[in-house]
């Protein structure tokens, strides 16, 4: 008997994924999004195999205009460019999702807590949000970086710890809407603890707004990398972005594909990240009932 | 004849999937001086055919054949300037949850002026007085004209959206659902002012509901719908008494009735057809007690029969 | 009321509950407290093994808020609830967890009491993980059992669908099946069918009654509409702002209604024989604030018969008949 049901949860599941899919792609720009996303990400693993050159080699003529053997160019000491942004993926792919993952990590637990703890523990709790909204994260990052010097793990910890409250409340947000929900005291009826409450069925359906945040707080992260590099705050030893547009924009005149791949490739990261999280949003959806509920071939007499 | 519904289809767009058909060809007559009922269940397509006659269909909602004739013309070829005369000032409607349908920072009777001020043009004081007349005339108490919406109770504010429906004296008036989340009291009111008002007036009600009880008791005629076609249409009493359909039938036969005692409810099993696929042969039949061989192949029309009636059922196909 | 005392399953005892309101602003500068609001006002019920007893009101009744506590979901203000001899009202916290199996609610809109993200079986399976330390194998069958048993069937169809992947009235179903799988001696249903359809409706009330006999529970059956009440019950007591006015097996209070209020319900009833016309009783509006703080019967702003007494004392259920009890001075003489 069990056998056959395994059949069926393939089944169930199979077309929850085909219907997950559906719902993806009525977004019409998340499926653009995910291709660029993706292809950075493979960019992003392999550099090695796609870069024509080491990126810090400076073998090559200064100042070159794009061509086909330098199809962005070269820089002021004769890196290529192509290379460079292609090797550039990793920083910000890595900085903005470690960084938007560590603000789901913190966030999450603590908005649920004071959510659904409320009293004076919420009240403790959302004060401490404020708190931590209140820092600068710009300036923290200042002085981090002039205390302990160039560190990129460690700008993502400080951007991951500044802007995680914003998850923190939404999920605290979306804790005091479901707590009310008949689900959720249906479960309670059934004489579940409270942990299992809170884990089982409020955590699940709370999170999603929470998701679709850290998705927006994902291309936050990345402007951030970049916008440290550009100020010259970031780890020279890596190949940034935002470091390559800090050093074009001195030649935007004369070598304008010096800042202009960088940001082009900035933008489009963001971009892709963006639009994905439309889809994912809209994937959301799946739980909302449908005009029939099931197809008639399902019928049952 | 009043109005005119002709080979009515509908489809309601949906991104990604196939449309769905809310309406097939549905042919319907509503005379003057008349309460016709609209029964169905959800999906059936009664609100669907409402809003199709007043020309407020979702974004989504696309007509993709058929006519509505008022008063000589087809309300669906007519611009959207000339419908907007028709709209309200001939044929209104009550929406469904019209409580909800207000806006919450103006005030009641504010609201139904304005109305009367955008159609007739008439000044703030006049368009005032109508409106607080048509209030005062659906049971809400003259002191409490002026409140909001907020401060009205659920009830009362149904009635202030039947006064705006009615406030311009329409030919038609359309009810999708007016009583459904009220206590039976305050529908019970809610009804005899709508009968009371359709027999002063002499006009057209068309009132849509899922509760055949309150169809039955206040309509002259009764069109029963089924997933988006019309399975049948006569005068209530026969179909009360006499139903000639499977589903009028088993619709009936469903409905626990006090005053019945307590013989077993009938049930139908399944579920109303996915309207994203197209069927051959009768889309009640893979519910239908009644269904023979042909039913599945062979999609039945409306056929009329001798006291009026129309069904759509091969049941009564060779009926002289 | 209702039979010997070893067969009541549950019995309310004198419950009230008030809501605080927070009042106006400027109230409070005043001094002046905020008026609580008293959803319900001295109930008592008693409800036998595998009886139903459908109650009756209008929204704003107190009929829901009485589900919620006899459910322990939410705490009376004040009075007691009695399951079998168990003060249910005064358990600690996880001693009323243990105690919850044998009570359950069915809310009344079907989506919105399944868990949108769980299956149909984790949904049915929970109450026994929760309750029960069974293997697997053996909580499988119980919910396939359980799903066949609420006409889910083939059952392993709907295991593993979601509640967003399922009709109104199968997600009713799958309700059902989660709040009887531990065979419980007492069920709120909270007007369990009035979004549904009338066809699917009628499936779940037949359905209701089988599992009732079948399974000898007990049901707290509200609804606002008589019809289903008649149909469902073995008693039917009507509540207006809190108090419970009439009850009395059905038959008797749908052929004799005693309490004015339970008349004007059932006049309000719709007749489909159209021969013979109702007759349709007048009724005024709502009760105004200054009302509602009167002394008295609460029904005297309405009552067709109202005389002296009943704006100065409130009456009380009594027997009018062999089980058929009113509160209405017309029946019992005043307090004196």
């Amino acid at each position: 008997m069990q056998e056959r049901a395994g059949y069926y949860r393939t089944r169930e599941l199979l077309r929850r994924a085909k219907s997950s899919w559906k719902h993806f792609r009525s977004v019409r720009t998340a499926e653009v999004g995910l291709v660029i996303v993706l292809c950075f990400a493979v960019m992003a693993i392999i550099p090695q195999l796609l870069a024509p050159y080491p990126p810090k080699s400076i073998a090559f003529g200064v100042l070159l205009a794009p061509s086909w053997v330098h199809p962005f160019g070269t820089d002021t000491i004769g890196r290529d460019m192509f290379s460079r942004i292609i090797w550039g993926s990793q920083v910000s792919m890595t900085f903005g999702l470690l960084a938007a993952g560590l603000s789901m990590l913190i966030g999450t637990p603590l908005g649920l807590i004071a959510g659904y703890y409320g009293g004076w523990l919420d009240h403790v709790l959302s004060r401490f949000f404020e708190i931590i909204l209140m820092i600068p994260a710009f300036f923290l990052l200042v002085m981090v970086v002039a205390i302990f010097g160039n560190n990129l793990d460690f700008e993502i910890l400080i951007v991951g710890v500044t802007i995680w409250p914003a998850n923190a409340r939404i999920m605290r947000a979306s804790v005091l809407s479901l707590k009310e929900r008949k689900f959720v005291r249906a479960a309670v009826a059934t004489g579940a603890r409270k942990s299992r409450v809170v884990l089982r069925h409020i955590l699940p359906n709370a999170i999603q707004p929470v998701i679709t945040n850290t998705n927006l707080q994902i291309g936050q992260a990345i402007l951030f990398e970049a916008g440290m590099a550009f100020l010259g705050l970031s780890d020279p030893n890596v190949i940034s972005w935002g470091q390559m547009v800090n050093l074009g924009v001195y030649h935007l005149i004369d070598a304008w594909w010096l800042a202009f791949f960088p940001g082009l490739a900035l933008t489009l990261l963001i971009l892709g990240f963006n639009l994905t999280g439309d889809g994912v949003a809209a994937m959301f959806g799946l739980e909302r009932p449908t005009a029939a509920g099931i197809t008639s071939q399902e019928v049952e007499k | 004849m009043t109005l005119e519904v002709r080979d009515l289809s509908l489809e309601y767009a949906r991104p990604g999937l196939d449309p769905v058909r809310a309406l097939n060809r549905v042919r319907l007559t509503v005379a003057g001086d008349e309460i016709l009922g609209l029964v169905g269940e959800s999906g059936c397509g009664k609100s669907s055919l409402a809003y199709s006659i007043l020309r407020v269909l979702p974004l989504n909602g696309r007509i993709t054949e058929g006519q509505i004739i008022f008063e000589n013309r087809d309300l669906l070829s007519l611009s959207d300037h000339r419908m907007r005369n028709i709209r309200w000032a001939r044929i209104a409607m009550v929406f469904q949850s019209s409580m909800n349908s207000f806006s919450p920072v103006h005030r009641i009777v504010d609201q139904l002026a304005a109305v009367h001020s955008v159609h007739l043009g008439s000044d703030k004081r006049e368009a005032r007085r109508v409106a607080e007349r048509a209030l005062v005339r659906v049971g809400i108490p003259p002191d409490r004209v002026r409140c909001y919406p907020h401060e009205f109770s659920g009830g009362m504010r149904q009635r202030a959206a039947i006064a705006l429906a009615m406030l311009l004296d329409p030919q038609v008036l359309i009810a999708d659902e007016p009583t459904t989340a009220l206590d039976v009291v305050v529908q019970d009111q809610i009804l005899k002012m709508i009968e009371s008002w359709q027999r002063e007036n002499r006009s057209t009600v068309i009132f849509v509901s899922h509760d055949v009880t309150v169809v039955a008791e206040m309509c002259h005629r009764i069109a029963v719908m089924y997933a988006g076609e019309l399975v049948e249409l006569a005068d209530t009493d026969l179909v009360v008494t006499h139903p000639m359909h499977p589903y009028t039938d088993a619709l009936l036969k469903c409905l626990p009735r006090v005053r019945r005692g307590a013989e077993r409810l009938v049930t139908l099993p399944g579920i109303p057809p996915d309207l994203s696929q197209r069927y051959d042969g009768c889309l009640f039949q893979p519910r239908c007690p009644l269904a023979f061989g042909e039913c599945a192949t062979t999609k039945p029309d409306l056929y009329e029969l001798p006291r009026g009636q129309l069904t759509r059922c091969l049941l009564r196909r060779a009926q002289p | 009321m209702n039979g010997k005392p070893e067969n009541q399953i549950i019995r309310v005892v004198g419950v009230r509950k008030h809501f605080a309101t927070s009042g106006s602003l400027l109230g409070s500068i005043f001094g002046r407290r905020s008026k609580p609001i008293k959803a319900v006002d001295g109930v008592d019920l008693e409800i036998g093994r595998a009886e139903v007893v459908s109650l009756v009101g209008e929204s704003g009744s107190g009929k829901t808020t009485l589900g919620e506590i006899a459910t322990m979901l939410l705490p009376p203000s004040q009075g007691k609830i009695f399951l079998r001899d168990v003060d249910i009202t005064r358990l600690k916290s996880r001693k009323l967890r243990r105690v919850r199996r044998h009570f359950q609610i069915i809310f009344q809109d079907p989506f919105e009491s399944l868990n949108p993200r769980m299956t149909v079986y984790r949904t049915v399976a929970e109450p026994v993980w929760v309750n029960e330390k069974l293997p697997r194998s053996e909580v499988y069958s119980r919910v396939i059992t359980m799903l066949n048993d609420v006409g889910l069937t083939p059952p392993e169809i709907y295991l593993y669908r979601l509640p967003a992947e399922l009709s109104g009235g199968q997600r009713q179903r799958v309700a059902i099946a989660r709040a009887l799988i531990l065979k419980p001696d007492f069920v709120v249903a909270d007007e369990p069918v009035s979004m549904l359809d009338v066809s699917v409706a009628a499936g779940i009330l037949n359905l209701m009654l089988d599992l009732r006999a079948k399974l000898g529970t007990a049901f707290l059956f509200i609804t606002h509409d008589l019809n289903v009440a008649g149909y469902v019950g073995d008693r039917i007591a009507t509540m207006y702002r809190g108090l419970i006015v009439e009850i009395g097996y059905s038959v008797d209070v749908i052929s004799t209604p005693l309490h004015p209020y339970t008349q004007l319900l059932i006049s309000a009833i719709p007749v489909v024989n159209t021969t013979a016309k109702r007759a349709r009783l007048e009724a005024t509006i709502q009760v105004t604030e200054k009302e509602q703080e009167a002394t008295g019967c609460k029904y005297q702003f309405r009552c067709p018969w109202v005389m002296d007494v009943c704006k100065k004392s409130e009456p009380v259920l009594t027997e009018v008949r062999t089980g058929h009890f009113a509160s209405c001075f017309k029946y019992t003489p005043p307090p004196n």
